[in-house]
Parts: C-alpha cells; structure tokens; sequence
C-alpha cells in the first residue's frame, strides 16, 4: 500500500479542507480520469482497491496512474481506552482532497472500457466522483 | 487556427468582488495584453462557452472588438491561460494576448493520432501518448489546427518523434525533434499482472523519521545529564538522614 518512506513527524492534526482543489485538477498524463466531487479522505487502503478494480477489469489493456498519495498520518487510540494519557497511534494513511481533484488518470484503451473502470473504482472510494475526458487544447 | 470574433467592454474595476459581480451578471472577466501594457475587459459568458465548447477549444484566433465607453477599437488576439472552475469546469477567466498578424507568434499545437489503429495495438500492445501538443513558431494566420501523425505503421517497441510530423514549412517546431510523439508498449506480462492485482496484500511498517538522529543525540545527552542528576538527588537523601538523626 502506498506510504511514505520517511517523515519529519510521526503525528499530524485533523486540518480542515476548505474551497476547491484549483490545483491537481486536470488531466495531465491520461486521456481520461476519475475526479472527486466532495472534500475528504482517501485511505491508502481505497486508493490501492479502486486501482486494484481498474487494473482487474482493464486487464494489460491500459495504463493507470494515481494523481494523490496518502501522506497524511491518522492517529487512533486503543479499544477501550480511557480519555487522556496522549494522542493515540499512527494507524493509517490518507490523502486529504478537495472537490475536483483528479484520483485516477487511464490512457491506452476505448472511452466505454475507461468509462466501466472508473465506476468500478468509484464505488471503492467514500466520496462522490465524476468521470471525465480529455477536452480539445 | 480557426477565427472567431468576440466583443468585449473595457472595465475600470479590478479585484475579486468586482469579478464575481461580473459573473454574476452573465459577463467574464478577462484581461488584454498589449505592448508591455493591460487592459482590463468583461466579455459575454456564453458567448465565450459557446465559442470555446466547440471545435478546436481555446485554440482560436480572436478577432476582438474592444469597446472604450463609446470608442470602438478592433485587434487580433489568441488566449494566452484560462482559469476553469474545477467541478463545473466554466470558464472564470481569460488571460487575452493581442497580436500582430505580421509578426511570428509562439503557441502551443494540438497533435492528433490519425489512422487506423495501430499494427502493434492489434497485436496487443498498448498505445502511449507522450506529447499531446508542441510548441510552433508562425504567423498568426498560418497556425494550424492541429498537427497530425499516422501510427497505423507502429509495430511494438516502436515510437514516432517530433521530426515525424507533417508540419507545413511556414511552421517552426519549437520542440525538441527527438522526443517521442507516440510509442506503442508491449503489454505487461503476466506475472506482472499478477503482481499488480495483489500488491494490496502487504502491510506497511511505520516510516523513518528524519529527526530521528537529532532525537538519538538528544537522548544521549540526556543520558549524561542523569547520572549527574542522580548524584544530586543521592547527596539530599544523605542530608536528610543526617537532620533527622540530629533530630532524635
């Protein structure tokens, strides 16, 4: 699963995820793309299945890339743990997104085939999503 | 280049609000570039969506009609940047450059894959867009719509480059002649499938921490630091035996 090799901490705050992503929103390497429609998370764990779920169904067709990267620590405290005593462990990676940033990017196969992965990795991920196509320049 | 015409009112107001106000009302803020000088216009919003939905897109040569509070002056100019919304993807900004139709202009060119599919596709290898557009260097009126190149030939492991497309020789290719337009790639192995498909299965460790040699120095100088501590803490201890014993 996708996480940093190295940090310089080992804890971060929540943050807040305000206005829209005007970075990160466009296609750049792929013809089509998966964009989020909502602010949120998106674990390691959701990214890797929707890629899984592209990767399944496009079979050696394609070319898949991923446009975030979980680089942002959530810290959990232990079942059954009484309130104090710290911030709780590092237990996943998420990357923090806003509306219209581009999750997916697939090039090398027909609009249907795209089309068709993209719902399947959609339904992966706990944000609303949108499917979208390279425009003329 | 396709030419289109637009007509645009020159506005006094700048700033966030001002352009939000415009947009509110149906206009389009945009800005004109002229001779190291700008103008400040607002132009008709559905106008310019019609204009750029259609077609070749922002790649369009602009007849522009500027009108000053009554002064009608006309020029030509192409879209130098856009801003788009990131959902909805309207357009919230253009970014005009007026331009001399005697003059060498530089833009940006759309290449487009023409022919059947590819030899090396049928085979099963997968098609790779390496540059979608390259920069060209003309007069304004001998910018093409596009630049087109067959890859129904490419075989697998095959590629096509810069110096391969048909351009007219009234138009200087700007960008490197060796780099790759398209290429045609073999398709991933099998195992490699495989892999892809389950790499999900590992769990990650808990990363480095780049501090952590600055942590180790820290610790060690804490280490130093104790035992001097503890000499201090021992020596109290002793004094208060002492006043107690005296005590009694």
């Amino acid at each position: 699963m996708l996480s940093p090799k190295k940090v310089k901490y080992r804890k971060m705050q929540k943050g807040r995820m305000f206005g829209k992503a005007y970075r990160g929103g466009k296609l750049v390497m792929g013809e089509y793309g998966l964009k989020v429609l909502q602010p949120g998370w998106l674990t390691a764990r959701q990214l890797e299945a929707g890629r899984i779920a592209m990767t399944r169904f496009i079979k050696r067709g394609g070319r898949i890339w991923i446009r975030v990267f979980p680089d942002k620590p959530i810290c959990k405290k232990p079942a059954e743990t009484r309130m104090g005593k710290g911030k709780g462990s590092p237990e996943l990676w998420v990357a923090s997104v806003r509306p219209g940033r581009v999750i997916y990017e697939m090039d090398g196969v027909t609009k249907e085939v795209a089309t068709t992965a993209c719902r399947l990795a959609s339904h992966k991920l706990p944000l609303a999503t949108a499917f979208i196509q390279r425009s003329a320049v | 280049m396709r030419r289109v015409e637009l007509e645009a009112d020159v506005r006094r107001e700048a700033g966030k609000g001002v352009a939000r106000t415009l947009r509110r009302e149906g206009r389009l803020p945009a800005v004109l570039y002229h001779a190291g000088a700008s103008v400040l216009l607002s132009l008709s919003d559905k106008t310019v969506e019609q204009l750029f939905h259609t077609g070749a897109g922002e790649h369009v040569l602009i007849t522009l009609k500027v009108n000053d509070g009554g002064k009608q002056r006309s020029c030509m100019a192409v879209v130098r940047d856009s801003q788009h919304d990131p959902i909805t993807d309207r357009i919230l900004h253009l970014d005009l450059f007026e331009i001399s139709l005697d003059k060498p202009l530089r833009v940006a060119v759309p290449v487009h894959v023409v022919g059947d599919v590819p030899a090396g596709v049928k085979e099963g290898g997968v098609l790779h867009h390496h540059l979608r557009q390259v920069d060209v260097e003309c007069l304004p009126l001998a910018v093409p719509d596009e630049l087109q190149i067959d890859a129904s030939a490419l075989l697998i492991n095959q590629s096509l480059h810069v110096r391969d497309l048909a351009a007219d020789p009234a138009v200087r290719i700007l960008t490197p002649a060796d780099q790759a337009v398209v290429s045609v790639a073999a398709p991933i192995s099998e195992a490699k499938l495989e892999q892809l498909l389950t790499a999900t299965a590992k769990e990650t460790k808990e990363p480095e921490l780049l501090k952590k040699e600055k942590k180790e120095e820290e610790v060690a100088a804490e280490g130093a630091a104790k035992p001097a501590a503890a000499a201090g803490k021992e020596e109290k201890e002793v004094k208060e035996e002492k006043k107690e014993s005296k005590a009694k």
